[in-house]
């Protein structure tokens, strides 16, 4: 079977070069796209507080923070770390073959 | 000398909610009692002028905590009480039904009160409305449909936002201030005369330089007059001319000076009881001035290191750079710092496109700065602040160079 199946190219390595953190958008489903040693992960853009694009905030090790009210997320699990944001954001799966970024949406 | 096992936090805004919060994340091991006046399940305030108010977001919506939060058994939620009296010498304090509660330690985390125009209060309209409590906006939503043009007294920030709420839900509003220019003690002439000007090309009317001087009607307003002579129909008055502290209940015990006045550590002149949010006068370490913020982000934040410091005294300085955001229209507006002076402005971005951020800066460093629907620039710009350090004011004010880079260099010039 295709390791691939149901996986959708959204970025490429390369991408990262001078970017942190990246949004796409997969059957409108706003996602983003980051890099933590050598190692990729992806989380619903949308923070689980106020309608903010998580991507315009900043990536500090694991932690994301939100733009607007600086709520943490662990890109990892999605789990807030502190206020305001009480729940988790979504997480999605993520493979890299080659130079491609391919995530796995709902 | 005996413990009483507890802490006590007095108001359960978002400052004494993230507190006792922090404590029970922290494993304190004895109770915490919060106790608030308001008797409805902790809140937040800032939908209160926005999604509340347009009736986009419900109680449930604005609940700090889930109910559920609340039935830890380390926890106990006095509702619908209000503290009269601190007694510091027994470590304890009375509430209004005469109930006598210990405590280890104290935090005060009272909020502030709004200013209320007296000749207006004693004439006890129907339409009038203020706002600053859940009831206060559900009273607004209430009367919603018999209002058709609203007039706002005070283009502040709360003013200009229930402005720009009540545009949107079809109402006519006209907006007094008495400044010569909205918002010009916080952003400057400029910065407040471009989002007067986004109100006004909105259909928003706006009288500055003057003031209502007469309320009339019967048992509801139904027109003002002001100063310069203007006379206006309208149906409703909404008054948000800032707020105030109070300081009754902490006389003669606390050092008081238009807010509780507390040490790096959120501690009070008085051994073991604390203070934080809007009710705290604080020393900034930028500025070194003694400053009191209204915010949500200072209150949470100062909330939570007051809590801390209750666990452990002296170890956590509370050292956060204010911040606030603002939603009008499509503005959404950000403003990070707290310069009370500044000699140098540096636009960076498009004011036309209504994408920018304007820096506002004191020999040379980045005290302040408002963003405007950039919300990438908050993040490194509240760290540039913090890092106090002199910048290349021609990067500053060109796109071209990133931000990151110019606070790299700048940190390593300095
Ligand atoms: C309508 C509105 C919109 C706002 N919008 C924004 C915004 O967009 N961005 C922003 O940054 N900030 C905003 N703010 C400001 C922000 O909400 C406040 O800075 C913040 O709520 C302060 O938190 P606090 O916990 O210090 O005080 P508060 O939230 O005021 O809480 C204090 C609590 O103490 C209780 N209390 C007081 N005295 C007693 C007593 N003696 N006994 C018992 N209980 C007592 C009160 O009932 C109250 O619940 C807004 C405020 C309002 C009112």
């Amino acid at each position: 079977m295709n390791q691939l199946e149901a996986f959708v190219p959204v970025a490429k390595v390369s991408d990262f070069d001078d970017e942190e953190l990246i949004s796409v958008e997969v059957d409108d489903e706003e996602i983003m796209l980051c890099q933590v040693e050598g190692k990729y992960y992806a989380i619903n853009n949308i923070c689980s507080h106020a309608h903010v694009e998580l991507s315009d905030g900043e990536l500090d090790g694991c932690f994301v923070t939100c733009p607007l009210h600086f709520s943490q997320f662990d890109v990892r699990t999605g789990e807030p770390q502190g206020p305001p944001a009480k729940d988790p954001v979504e997480t999605y799966e993520v493979l890299v073959v080659d130079d491609l970024i391919y995530i796995k949406p709902y | 000398m005996s413990t009483y096992n507890q802490i006590v936090i007095i108001g359960a805004g978002i400052a004494g909610v993230n507190a006792a919060k922090t404590l029970l994340d922290n494993d304190y091991e004895g109770k915490v009692v919060l106790i608030d006046r308001d008797e409805n399940l902790p809140y937040d305030r800032p939908p209160l002028s926005k999604e509340y108010l347009a009736g986009t977001m419900d109680n449930d919506g604005i609940l700090l905590h889930p109910e559920e939060f609340y039935r830890d058994d380390r926890m106990e939620l006095l509702l619908g009480k209000s503290v009269t009296e601190l007694r510091p010498d027994k470590k304890t304090v009375i509430l209004n039904d005469g109930e006598e509660i210990g405590w280890d330690k104290l935090l005060i985390t009272t909020g502030s009160k709004l200013r209320r125009l007296q000749p207006l209060d004693e004439q006890n309209f129907e339409n009038v409305f203020y706002l600053k409590t859940q009831k206060d906006a559900s009273r607004v939503q209430e009367q919603l449909s018999s209002i058709n043009h609203l007039a706002i007294i005070g283009a502040g920030f709360i003013g200009l936002e229930v402005a720009a709420s009540m545009l949107a839900a079809g109402k006519q509003v006209t907006v007094f201030e008495a400044a010569k220019t909205p918002l010009s003690r916080v952003l400057g002439e400029d910065m407040g005369t471009y989002i007067a000007e986004k109100h006004r090309a909105k259909g928003i009317e706006i009288f500055t330089d003057d003031y209502i001087t007469q309320f009339k009607g019967d048992s509801s307003i139904r027109e003002v007059e002001t100063k310069n002579g203007i006379k206006l129909a309208c149906d409703g008055v909404l008054v948000g001319i800032g707020v105030s502290t109070d300081g009754l209940l902490v006389e003669g015990i606390l050092d008081f000076d238009d807010g509780i006045i507390v040490n790096e550590f959120c501690e009070t002149s008085v051994a073991d009881i604390y203070a934080a949010g809007d009710c705290a006068r604080w020393t900034y370490p930028i500025s070194g001035e003694k400053i009191r913020i209204e915010h949500w982000d200072h209150a949470m934040n100062q909330g939570a290191t007051a809590a801390l410091n209750m666990l452990q005294p002296n170890s956590q300085p509370f050292t956060t750079i204010p911040y606030f955001w603002s939603n009008q229209h499509d503005l959404a507006i950000q403003y990070v710092g707290h310069p009370t002076t500044w000699d140098q402005t540096v636009l960076r971005g498009s004011m036309e496109d209504d994408t920018f951020t304007m820096f506002y800066l004191l020999e040379n460093k980045v005290v302040g700065a408002l963003i405007v629907n950039q919300p990438t620039n908050v993040l490194p710009i509240r760290r540039l602040i913090s890092q106090s350090v002199i910048v290349n004011t021609d990067q500053l004010g060109d796109e071209k160079v990133k931000l990151k880079q110019i606070i790299k260099q700048a940190a390593v010039i300095n």
